[in-house]
């Protein structure tokens, strides 16, 4: 048995060839779409992020900033912080047993 | 008497007689399909055909349809085998057409009732009755999955479109005494299990009575089908399963092509190609499901099982647009050869209304495709918002899209071109 070659020519000339390309032009355009699309919100998302990072990294500056000062100074020369409430900020000793257990000392009465 | 059932070689007629060019049919489809995607990238973000399948046990089989069941099968089966030896054996139309062909309407129209009519279960549960082994005497091996039934699927389809004898009484008689025997025995051995994942029709069926919107569990409720659908349970061979469905009806529009018939291929030769055609349809589907991204390794080599069920509208679809002419029509002739083989039905004829009307038929056929497709990328795109990372959820799906847009334009090439 011969095995049946279509030259060149009528291979192009084929009707799949002919109907595949109006047939695809809109798959090619929802592609194009969606992977515009796609693209546009993978760089919104990496723009949020960055911001909330840089956000974050500004806090974590300002938090710094006022571990760094006198917690005795007065409450006008504190940065610009939330206020933590009196007791948060009394210092206090911590001591680690045989066991790993934590113990506060705390001020006898 | 009527005349004898003309079967070609393939053992159905094919499409021959659309008026419409192929071409509008075909550009038509794909931008169907293609705006289909966009309207529902845009206006369905959320799932909303993923529900939890209904806590509900599974219905006992009906007595009365089972004993339906025995004696239909009493008729088909002695008709084939006492009827004529020759291709006017009205047995032959009834495997054929009634049901090959008609299971699926039946499906469509009554849920699974397959399991009620079989009557291979009706012998089994007498069987284990007898022998105080209800499940079988073997626990079905859960790694066979669909497997056995992909296996008779293609059988069946063999026998169909690539076997010589296909319209030859004596080479149906052997295949269906095979598989009676090993029907049988498998569901002595293995319990109903067997029925449920290895018998190519009664799988079959069970898969297209996913779609069917009256009937739910085997019994009348109507539903969202598509609901039910993507509860399609994942077993292995799923795949296998459907691409042969699918497959083989391409390879059917395929072999009936001057460009095939030219070549005068060899029985080796067509078995080869409908290996063929299976095997791209399924390696097609497997690679497309798989393509997205933002998923673990595990996650992806489970992608295309879940989305196995997307592709049951397309093998209904496609029975309809193919199928369609031969059941109305050659069912007609089968009812009445097998109603002649009884003394009954001489006054009766067939009604030529869709070969009458090619352009009606045309109509019809290139709507079954588009509709069966439209469906399946909405079953896609919905179990892909359940199934796939948000980030991915549209870009994991074009492969999809592109796929589905390439099963439409083969399909409906080879559907017009033969």
């Amino acid at each position: 048995m011969d095995p049946v070659v279509a030259p060149g020519h009528e291979i192009w000339a084929h009707p799949v060839a002919v109907l595949a390309i109006p047939a695809f032009v809109p798959v090619v355009v929802v592609i194009v779409t969606v992977l515009w699309v796609a693209r546009r919100d993978r760089l919104a998302e990496a723009r949020e992020l960055s911001e909330a990072a840089d956000t974050e990294g500004t806090d974590a500056e300002v938090e710094t900033d006022a571990e760094g000062t006198d917690p005795d100074a007065p409450s006008s020369d504190l940065p610009d912080v939330p206020r933590r409430r009196w007791r948060d900020r009394m210092p206090s000793v911590v001591i680690v047993d045989e066991r790993g257990d934590d113990h506060e000392l705390k001020p006898r009465e | 008497m009527l005349p004898a059932i003309q079967l070609p070689a393939h053992g159905v007629g094919g499409a021959t007689d659309l008026p419409i060019p192929y071409a509008y049919a075909v550009v038509g489809a794909a931008w169907a399909l293609a705006i289909s995607f966009a309207v529902l990238a845009f206006a369905w973000k959320e799932p909303r055909l993923q529900r939890p399948e209904p806590d509900v046990a599974e219905p006992p089989r009906r007595p009365w349809l089972a004993f339906v069941g025995l004696l239909l099968t009493a008729w088909f089966l002695g008709t084939l085998f006492l009827g004529p030896d020759d291709a006017g054996n009205p047995g032959l139309a009834s495997i054929y057409i009634l049901v090959w062909v008609g299971l699926v309407p039946l499906a469509l129209l009554a849920g699974h009732v397959w399991k009620d009519l079989s009557p291979w279960r009706s012998i089994q549960w007498l069987v284990g009755r007898i022998t105080k082994r209800p499940d079988g005497f073997v626990t079905y091996p859960e790694r066979w999955g669909y497997w056995p039934a992909a296996i008779g699927l293609f059988g069946f389809v063999w026998l169909e479109l690539v076997s010589p004898g296909a319209g030859d009484v004596a080479t149906v008689r052997t295949w269906v005494a095979a598989y009676v025997v090993l029907t049988i025995v498998g569901g002595v051995v293995l319990g109903p299990r067997w029925y449920d994942r290895g018998d190519p029709f009664d799988v079959y069926s069970s898969f297209v009575a996913r779609l069917a919107p009256l009937v739910e569990r085997r019994r009348f409720s109507p539903h969202n089908p598509l609901v039910s659908l993507p509860h399609l349970p994942i077993r292995g061979g799923l795949v296998v399963v459907i691409a042969v469905l699918l497959g083989s009806t391409a390879f059917d529009s395929f072999s009936a092509s001057s460009v095939w018939q030219r070549t005068n291929p060899s029985t080796l030769a067509s078995t080869g190609m409908l290996v063929l055609f299976c095997a791209v349809v399924a390696t097609a589907f497997w690679l497309a499901s798989r393509a997205t991204g933002g998923v673990s390794r595990e996650e992806r080599r489970a992608l295309p099982g879940e989305t196995a069920h997307t592709l049951v509208p397309i093998v209904v679809g496609y029975m309809f647009a193919h199928y369609l002419s031969y059941l109305l029509e050659g069912g007609q002739r089968a009812v009445i050869g097998l109603l002649q083989q009884i003394g009954l039905g001489d006054d009766l004829t067939v009604s030529y209304f869709l070969s009458e009307h090619p352009d009606v038929l045309a109509i019809y056929k290139v709507m079954f495709v588009v509709a069966g497709h439209v469906v399946a990328v909405v079953a896609a795109h919905d179990i892909a918002l359940t199934v796939l990372p948000k980030a991915h959820r549209l870009t994991g799906q074009l492969a999809m899209l592109v796929l589905m847009v390439a099963y439409t334009f083969g399909g409906i090439y080879l559907l017009f071109s033969v």
